[in-house]
């Protein structure tokens, strides 16, 4: 690629008039790279286990199953063990999400549960020179269309999607232009101290585009909606360490809590369903390096802010694409707004989805062989 | 490399960081509850103490404080919260502190690192309430008057002991 080799030339003659002699070159940040390229599937297989310290009365969980099956992640089943009295596959149906559901009576000393996934993954790209002219099931498109209790796309979701896309022909340049914005826009200070509900409306009134609290491919996911791309976030789990040596975009298979992440796909009709994740390269320019990375154009941050435009890693695997989602037999009245973490209740209350170690639960995760 | 590839990667390094300034965090400032929007009820179990009913608490200045020990702000502004209540409590000014969606061990976990003298701390333990007063960040307060009517709304982190929120406080607590 010859304006990367012509820019890396340049970063690094810059450096070196720029820098003091003394400091060694290795200390100053070197280009990376990151190209998923469709290879090889990959098998895995993933095992959770939840424990529940804190039984009260009765208690029921609910966990999410790796449940997509596409050009890019085929599912070879599940298997569960456990204490409860009651283990089975329940769906909700009117959102195309399936789960592992348990309920253990009030006198099981110490619940626990556990599932075993197996799968295939692999990384996924588009090749944007091959445009052609890609079908899609309306009904779908038109899920991938709608609000959601969370991703509204009216008032200044839409507001502000159509200001970042102003000028911008077609649905490559729009979705283009909005991918730039969520990248560009991450890295302001939140105008409210607080954390949010994951709401994107609020996220954008606040200004509240960071940390754990926020999804911003949501964001992403709902701006597109708004002005009419079809997109939607896909909830899963980061397996395996990255290839391209990325430490935040991969994780330890030996324990994998904490490692749930979200993705987003849009639909453009040339090119059928695209991966997308600027939420990833806003993680990476958080969190890579010591020095919080502003810059898109940084050696750090380029590789990824272009690759993770229509790729994806074959390191995570994905659990499913639903929102608003119900949770059959719980005796809450409301809906989730996606399924990514176990969740669980009992008489005291609703377990702590994001507390790993108050909802007792472990993820691992180990590579098959070919 | 081809000029669709090359267009695409210019596309994505756009204008960096052109013309968009950083803007500070604002001060908090409270927000006059919706003219017309009716006031939720509020009835929920205590944590460590007796059940709350906003109902039973007409004639005192109710401060909810909408909150969860996982949300960083939250945590650093409940303290100032629990000075309001002890400042005013002869002035029948209460701190209602509805914990969101936590468990029974979750909270006592945390009240032990946390101990509140003057603050009620109630569950909201399937997020209805929050989403009965319309709370879409944490923490968010709504301050009700003393005739039952919610008045105004803090969104984000604030300093309840601070001169701002006095003088927000201050005309609900000269009504009889």
């Amino acid at each position: 690629m010859s304006d990367t080799l012509s820019r890396r030339a340049l970063i690094q003659g810059g450096c070196v008039l720029a820098v003091a002699p003394w400091l060694p070159l290795r200390t100053l940040a070197r280009e990376r790279r990151f190209a998923p390229q469709v290879g090889p599937w990959r098998g895995f297989e993933t095992t959770t286990v939840v424990t529940v310290a804190d039984h009260q009365g009765s208690t029921r969980v609910w966990l999410p199953l790796p449940d997509v099956d596409t050009d890019y992640q085929r599912s070879l089943g599940h298997d569960w063990t456990g204490n409860a009295t009651t283990m089975k596959l329940v769906a909700d149906a009117g959102r195309g999400v399936r789960m592992l559901y348990a309920e253990f009576p009030a006198g099981v000393d110490v619940p626990t549960l556990t599932l075993v996934s197996r799968l295939q993954t692999r990384s996924r790209t588009v090749d944007w020179s091959r445009r052609g002219k890609v079908d899609e099931d309306p009904a779908v498109l038109r899920a991938a269309l709608a609000p959601t209790e969370l991703m509204p796309t009216d008032g200044i979701v839409r507001k502000t999607a159509l200001e970042a896309t102003r000028g911008a022909r077609g649905e490559v340049e729009k979705t283009q232009a909005l991918y730039r914005w969520v990248v560009t826009n991450a890295h302001r200070e939140p105008r409210v101290k607080g954390c949010g509900t994951g709401d994107v409306r609020t996220m954008l009134e606040t200004g509240n585009l960071g940390g754990k609290c926020a999804d911003l491919n949501a964001v992403f996911v709902a701006m597109s909606r708004s002005v009419g791309i079809p997109a939607r976030d896909v909830y899963g789990l980061r397996v395996a360490p990255s290839a391209f040596g990325y430490r935040e975009l991969g994780a330890n298979p030996a324990g994998l809590k904490g490692a749930q992440h979200c993705r987003a796909e849009v639909f453009l009709r040339s090119y059928g369903w695209v991966a997308m994740d600027p939420a990833d390269v806003l993680k990476v320019m958080r969190q890579e390096t010591p020095e919080w990375i502003k810059d898109p154009a940084h050696p750090v941050a380029a590789p990824v802010n272009q690759g993770l435009f229509g790729s994806w890693e074959g390191n995570w695997i994905a659990y499913n694409t639903a929102h608003d989602v119900r949770l059959p037999g719980s005796a809450g009245k409301g809906t989730l707004p996606f399924l990514m973490y176990p969740q669980g209740e009992n008489a005291s209350g609703v377990f702590d989805s994001l507390s790993p170690d108050s909802f007792r639960y472990t993820i691992s995760a180990r590579e098959l062989a070919a | 490399m081809n000029m669709r590839r090359r267009r695409l990667l210019m596309g994505l390094l756009g204008p960096l960081g052109a013309g968009i300034a950083a803007p500070a965090t604002a001060a908090p400032r409270p927000r006059p509850w919706p003219a017309g929007r009716a006031t939720p009820k509020l009835a929920l179990p205590g944590h460590d103490g007796p059940a709350f009913d906003l109902a039973d608490a007409r004639g005192q200045v109710v401060v909810l404080n909408f909150w969860a020990s996982w949300c960083p702000p939250c945590v650093d502004e409940l303290p100032s919260l629990d000075v309001l209540a002890e400042r005013h409590a002869d002035q029948r000014l209460l701190v209602v502190a509805v914990n969101h969606r936590e468990t029974d061990q979750a909270l006592g976990k945390f009240m032990q690192f946390m101990p509140l003298s003057r603050t009620r701390i109630v569950r909201d333990t399937d997020g209805a309430a929050s989403q009965a007063w319309g709370v879409r960040v944490f923490p968010t307060t709504v301050v009700v008057g003393r005739d039952g009517r919610a008045a105004f709304s803090v969104v984000g982190e604030a300093d309840w002991a601070g001169a701002d929120a006095a003088g927000w406080i201050a005309p609900l607590l000269r009504a009889r």
